[in-house]
């Protein structure tokens, strides 16, 4: 590996750019949202299914709740849980507020100083939340319901928009098909199925827990967790994709 | 009570429309640059000139206790292929106020070889740009052409970097900057894709666009006619580079970038070291941004275009507060039960769209360079450069408030030297004992080629 000199990286002038490709990549997201609008409720109502099941292995109890329209002709049952009444375990928001803070403070010296503020998360929320419920409103706006609702949206645009993304980021890419189409087939089915991971454990987490633990899981549990594994498929698409792209030798200089 | 609460939720509604509009702004201007760099041949006019236009450059090396890599950066310019004519080269050696053995080094070099020379600085102001403007009145060259002391330039660099003050409209040339440290921590490794984000698709999608790539302060040229039009080196500024962009455009001048001038560069391997470099850029970068954001936009020089893309430049630390200020907002709408409901789709939409592409882009930006330079495997770890956004983000925003504080009580902010992590050994007439050791020059070279030769096999198509 020693060299006498170092000598600059060869790098791609550009990535041959095919409009057939963007083309494709913009008809493939216009396809799936068209399939995920006209055929989505079919595929939340597999999602609830899923959340019903992990909700059930879990000991929560859950009822019908309200019918939740997301666009014209999409459309999903949400499930009604309950929170853990702070009035029968009046020390429980005391507790985590306490216990997180002695973890933050015991682990945030041992953390790495990027990891620090996310440490520090989980006491900040929970210490916020606590004083909205001793100084504002006994309950936050929300019921485990219409944290479902919250999320279906959430969830239901941003399926909405991941074609799109990756039709500019990934689909454009002059890389095998087999590249694109494989990860972002990957891409859908851990969306899709992490997503019901995610809503079941915080609905689970408010029923054993209580509504403490809502910020919390709203701001780290939704975009942010979407975020990471968005960004996870991608860099390992890419990954491949530059092992493709390395092999068209008439564009490097 | 409850008047209170309504104005301080309407004050979040208007903050957090409002930091969306500015993200989104930034978002679509990464987007655009990364699209760019990627599909479009651009620019690549001055590097056809390397070895053909050979002025005479002054290389200075302003040095403040930097005996563990003085002899480095000196064997790496006594290696490079410009020619060593006095009238072609000469490289004036800063010691600026050290007290380790700095200055000895340098004598011994200037011993050794007639273009080294070395101004010793033990009285008047202290400071990288200080040392500058000493070292630029001891300087003949038409080309100045400044190394930060822990730098190491490619053997080739100095050609491809001043090829382009052939064109007689451009006052700086950058080069690229490549940590030759990946691989010690997981910082660096991180601080490798981030750079490689911002040379190698930022910079050169700038300069391919005719916008404004920034003049680095080190690793870059600027033409000696062009600094003493502009008034030199301002000894106040704490990021003197970009200061030197600024006022260089301003006059009239343009910057050019050539991806092709490598210098390897040794990045922070520690949080606290990677805390101080930034803290410093926010500060220094937010104080041009009061100096010369004015002037920016009065500048005849300048298209709409170039302004616009200079206080995207200028504001680019004031994204940090932004976004802290964007998460208290929409933590005060999620307590007032207003987040995301039905009544709030097109703001929720906007959120979305920036949660979901917003963020991406700068990480689009990695990806798209990764693709560039034939560096997949290391791209893998992008997730883990949310922990870096996020203790950036965190870092800047207090040291932009540490700056407002300090400038509303009239004082200056000092300035921090970054860590070195080498430990100088007579390297530089070093063999593979240098390598196996992990110090010296050979072993920053074996390191940089390591990295190149994964970069060299992968565009050969030998990486299965």
């Amino acid at each position: 590996m020693r060299r006498r000199h170092i000598t600059p990286h060869r790098a791609l002038r550009h990535v041959v750019f095919r409009r057939e490709a963007l083309l494709y990549g913009a008809v493939l997201a216009i396809l799936f949202d068209a399939a995920l609008i006209w055929q989505g409720s079919r595929a939340l109502h597999v999602h609830a299914r899923v959340v019903e099941a992990l909700l059930g292995f879990s000991g929560v109890s859950w009822e019908d709740g309200t019918e939740l329209v997301l666009l014209p002709g999409l459309s999903v049952g949400l499930l009604s849980t309950s929170y853990a009444d702070y009035q029968n375990y009046p020390l429980y928001p005391w507790l985590f507020v306490a216990g997180s803070l002695a973890f933050a403070i015991v682990a945030s010296p041992r953390s790495p100083l990027p990891m620090r503020p996310l440490v520090w998360a989980a006491p900040f929320s929970l210490g916020v939340t606590l004083f909205y419920l001793k100084a504002v409103s006994p309950g936050v706006p929300y019921n485990p319901e219409d944290f479902s609702r919250i999320w279906y949206h959430g969830e239901t645009y941003l399926w909405l928009l991941l074609p799109w993304i990756a039709a500019v980021a990934l689909l454009a890419l002059d890389a095998p098909l087999r590249i694109k189409a494989g990860w972002l087939g990957l891409l859908f089915l851990y969306s899709f199925l992490w997503s019901a991971v995610r809503l079941a454990t915080a609905l689970a987490t408010f029923h054993y827990l209580g509504s403490l633990w809502m910020p919390f899981f709203y701001f780290t549990f939704g975009f942010l967790a979407d975020f990471l594994y968005i960004v996870a498929f991608y860099s390992m698409a890419i990954d491949q994709s530059s092992r493709a792209l390395a092999q068209q030798r008439q564009t490097w200089q | 009570m409850a008047v209170a609460w309504a104005v301080i939720l309407e004050a979040a509604r208007v903050v957090a429309v409002l930091v969306l509009v500015i993200l989104a702004a930034y978002t679509y201007r990464s987007l655009f640059f990364a699209l760019y760099r990627l599909f479009s041949p651009g620019r690549m006019d001055y590097t056809d000139l390397a070895g053909f236009h050979l002025p005479f450059v002054s290389v200075l090396v302003p040095m403040h206790n930097e005996e563990a890599v003085a002899e480095d950066i000196l064997e790496a310019l006594a290696q490079s292929d410009y020619p060593k004519d006095p009238e072609r080269m000469e490289v004036i050696a800063v010691d600026d106020h050290s007290t380790d053995a700095t200055g000895k080094i340098l004598d011994d070099y200037a011993r050794r070889y007639s273009w080294v020379k070395v101004l010793h600085r033990q009285g008047g102001k202290r400071g990288k740009a200080a040392a500058l403007q000493a070292g630029t009145e001891a300087a003949r060259g038409e080309v100045l052409v400044v190394f930060d002391a822990d730098y190491v330039p490619g053997r080739s660099l100095l050609k491809f970097l001043v090829a382009p003050f052939a064109d007689p409209e451009i006052g700086a040339v950058m080069g690229r900057v490549v940590p030759h440290n990946v691989g010690t921590s997981l910082l660096s490794r991180l601080l490798d894709l981030e750079r490689a984000g911002g040379y190698q698709v930022v910079q050169q999608a700038r300069h391919s666009l005719g916008l404004i790539p920034q003049y680095g302060g080190t690793a870059g040229g600027v033409r000696r006619a062009a600094l003493d039009a502009v008034g030199g080196w301002d000894p106040r500024s704490l990021t003197e580079d970009t200061d030197l962009t600024l006022r260089l455009v301003i006059g009239g001048w343009k910057i050019a970038y050539v991806n092709r001038a490598e210098c390897y560069e040794e990045v922070p391997e520690t949080w606290e070291g990677r805390r101080l470099q930034i803290e410093r850029w926010a500060l220094g970068h937010t104080d041009c941004l009061h100096r010369h954001l004015k002037p920016l936009l009065r500048s005849a020089y300048l298209t709409p275009r170039e302004k616009l893309d200079g206080v995207f430049l200028l504001g680019a630390y004031l994204t940090a507060p932004l976004i802290a200020l964007g998460w208290a907002a929409t933590a005060i709408l999620f307590f007032g039960g207003q987040s995301y409901l039905p009544v709030w789709v097109p703001f929720f939409l906007a959120s979305t769209c920036f949660n979901a592409i917003g963020n991406f882009a700068s990480f689009f930006e990695i990806g798209s360079s990764a693709l560039l330079d034939g560096a997949g495997r290391r791209v893998r770890l992008l997730p883990l450069n949310v922990a870096n956004f996020v203790f950036s983000t965190v870092t800047v925003t207090g040291a932009l408030a540490k700056y407002y504080a300090s400038r509303a009580r009239g004082r200056t902010l000092a300035w921090n030297k970054t860590d070195r992590h080498r430990n100088g050994n007579g390297s530089a007439n070093g063999n593979g004992d240098a390598y196996s050791n992990g110090r010296g020059l050979n072993h920053i070279k074996a390191r940089a080629a390591a990295a190149g030769m994964q970069r060299s096999m992968r565009a050969r198509g030998m990486d299965s």
